[in-house]
């Protein structure tokens, strides 16, 4: 079953955080009070040819394919959305124990106040109505956007080759 | 799922599954997820619904409800198994006739067999306490009768025996429900095996601040059973005596084997596994906390009981059994894993992975950083600097936010991984 996916260009994106606020909005998080953003945008420094680069990256949960978080929770609080192929977290079964943040390699898991752990679910409840997650219908760049797996691997495949010619 | 259909041995029998945990349900969803529609027997000495023992001590402590310790309520378990014997232990695996023997005598004939009976608690060195029976943690019965032990233990004194990781969420069981808690270790630090001693001071310190005692550096030498009461009065090496009105052993597990005793799988430490979670005797696999799997930190061969290696293990060993019965070889090993693990007490959360030990070649690394004491351990690799090791711990303040630093607890781990994988 070929399944949408969020894909995302650090070549387009220019670092206005309008994924993270999209997603906040979505998901009623107030980041001042209880919240815990599920969407961050990190700002990378770099050198290349002696000028400094500067690259931006809207992050949040990747919903691996072979997602190392549910392995680890022992509390059957995290699973796979089937419809969506999202990593869904039912909050009212967590535990608090940090397994998930131990296993995910990319930080993604937070806990707000009350000890569950808080992360994106790929907006499964727009996408399964037909609608994007709110992060990629937002981003005015096109960085971030909702397309299925073979054409974002056929997008890349396409960009490799114009780098070559 | 038909209970008493226990076929005889053939040597086309069914797939046979001993323990029904996290590397027994997660063996069977890989099976039937290869396309294995073959039939499937699993044999149990629990109930007919798997319980995560990682869950037994917040039930206890009352965090949780008993329906809450039952994590897989999603599955299709009539899809998955054919046959469920519960309520009863093995007596032993004969490999040659390729036969589970039950204590009754019924024998039930496999094709493959997969050994996945976890491990139970042990309490090395503790004296007798007849006619009073201490209170362990890993079972569903024994997390009811240390809740119905906690529920009025207020105000009572509990002594937990042992500085595990079992040991400090037993302890947070009892502070949760208001009793006096003192934690016995023979060894200078709790958490020997996994904390750097720097964190283990800090974690130690904590802990009093909570109203814990601690004993360390001391053993129980005799115990006397209270007449008439709960508990006993435990004497220790260094001449003290107190009385407890509850005793619980927290000192380690062992696994589950001693049905194996006479058969061909060759156990050491755990049941011998390769890559592919098979024993040496054919057709028999194993996983999870009775399996010696690989370590990569030390590169040996070693049972680290943690629930996501035996999620992990169980997947590899019903791929591979999937594989073999249709007559293909296995294609996906099990990596191996490090030991890591994360444990809250209260407020106060620790986590680990990897080693620490300081030696010739290591440098070990401690800041601080929004409340929170990281240390880390580097080794020097043909010159390079590489994460070994690492220790988070971490008081919750902010009304319940932990700092910066636990987010890194995933990194480091991978930081660590990456460097054997």
């Amino acid at each position: 079953m070929i399944r949408k996916s969020l894909c995302f260009d650090a070549k387009k994106c220019v670092g206005c955080y309008a994924c993270a606020v999209a997603c906040m909005d979505q998901n009623d998080i107030d980041v001042v009070g209880d919240g815990v953003a599920y969407r961050f945008v990190a700002h990378v420094e770099g050198e290349d040819g002696g000028d400094v680069r500067i690259a931006h990256v809207s992050m949040a949960c990747m919903h691996c394919e072979a997602a190392e978080c549910l392995d680890a929770c022992p509390a059957g609080a995290l699973h796979r959305d089937e419809a969506s192929g999202a990593v869904v977290v039912r909050r009212e079964l967590c535990i608090g124990c940090h397994a998930c943040a131990m296993a995910c390699p990319f930080g993604i898991p937070r806990f707000g106040r009350d000890g569950t752990m808080q992360k994106c679910d790929a907006c499964y409840a727009r996408t399964r109505f037909g609608y994007g997650p709110a992060c990629a219908e937002i981003c005015p760049t096109g960085a971030l956007t909702f397309e299925e797996v073979n054409d974002a691997a056929d997008a890349k495949l396409k960009r490799f080759g114009r780098s070559l010619v | 799922m038909r209970g008493e259909n226990v076929g005889r041995a053939s040597a086309t029998g069914p797939v046979v599954v001993l323990g029904f945990g996290a590397a027994a349900v997660s063996a069977l969803c890989a099976l039937r997820e290869a396309g294995f529609a073959g039939p499937v027997t699993v044999v149990t000495d629990a109930g007919p619904e798997p319980y995560s023992p990682v869950l037994t001590s917040y039930y206890a402590g009352g965090r949780i409800g008993y329906g809450q310790c039952f994590p897989w309520k999603d599955l299709d378990f009539e899809a998955l198994i054919d046959d469920l014997v519960t309520a009863s232990p093995v007596e032993a695996v004969d490999a040659g006739a390729r036969e589970v023997v039950l204590p009754d005598g019924r024998r039930i004939g496999y094709a493959k067999l997969l050994i996945a009976t976890g491990a139970h608690p042990v309490a090395p060195g503790f004296p007798a306490t007849a006619p009073y029976r201490p209170l362990v943690l890993r079972t569903m019965a024994d997390a009811d009768r240390l809740r119905e032990a906690l529920e009025g233990v207020q105000r009572k004194s509990v002594l937990v025996a042992g500085t595990s990781m079992v040991g400090l969420k037993v302890l947070e069981a009892c502070l949760d429900r208001g009793g006096r808690a003192t934690m016995l270790g023979r060894s200078a630090h709790i958490l020997r095996s996994s904390a750097h001693p720097l964190v283990a001071e800090r974690l130690e310190r904590l802990l009093v601040e909570r109203g814990v005692a601690l004993r360390l550096s001391q053993a129980a030498v005799s115990a006397a059973a209270h007449d008439g009461t709960r508990g006993c009065t435990v004497r220790f090496d260094n001449g003290d005596a107190e009385a407890f009105d509850e005793v619980v052993l927290a000192q380690g597990a062992r696994p589950n084997l001693a049905f194996v005793r006479d058969s061909a799988v060759e156990v050491r430490e755990g049941v011998v596994v390769d890559r592919f979670m098979r024993t040496s005797a054919p057709d028999v696999f194993a996983a999870g906390d009775v399996a010696q799997a690989l370590d990569l930190s030390s590169g040996r061969e070693r049972v680290i009981g943690l629930w996501q290696n035996a999620v992990q293990q169980g997947r590899c060993a019903g791929a591979a059994i999937a594989a073999e019965l249709a007559g293909r070889a296995p294609t996906r090993p099990y990596p191996g894993s490090i030991p890591s693990n994360t444990i809250h007490v209260q407020d106060i959360l620790f986590s680990s992975a990897g080693a620490l030990a300081e030696g010739e070649g290591t440098r070990i690394e401690a800041s601080e950083a929004g409340g929170a004491l990281t240390v880390r351990a580097y080794a020097y690799r043909r010159g390079k600097k590489q994460l070994v090791g690492f220790n988070v711990l971490a008081v919750a303040t902010d009304g319940g936010l932990y700092g910066d630093a636990v987010d890194e607890i995933g990194a480091y781990r991978r930081e660590i991984l990456n460097a054997y994988l």
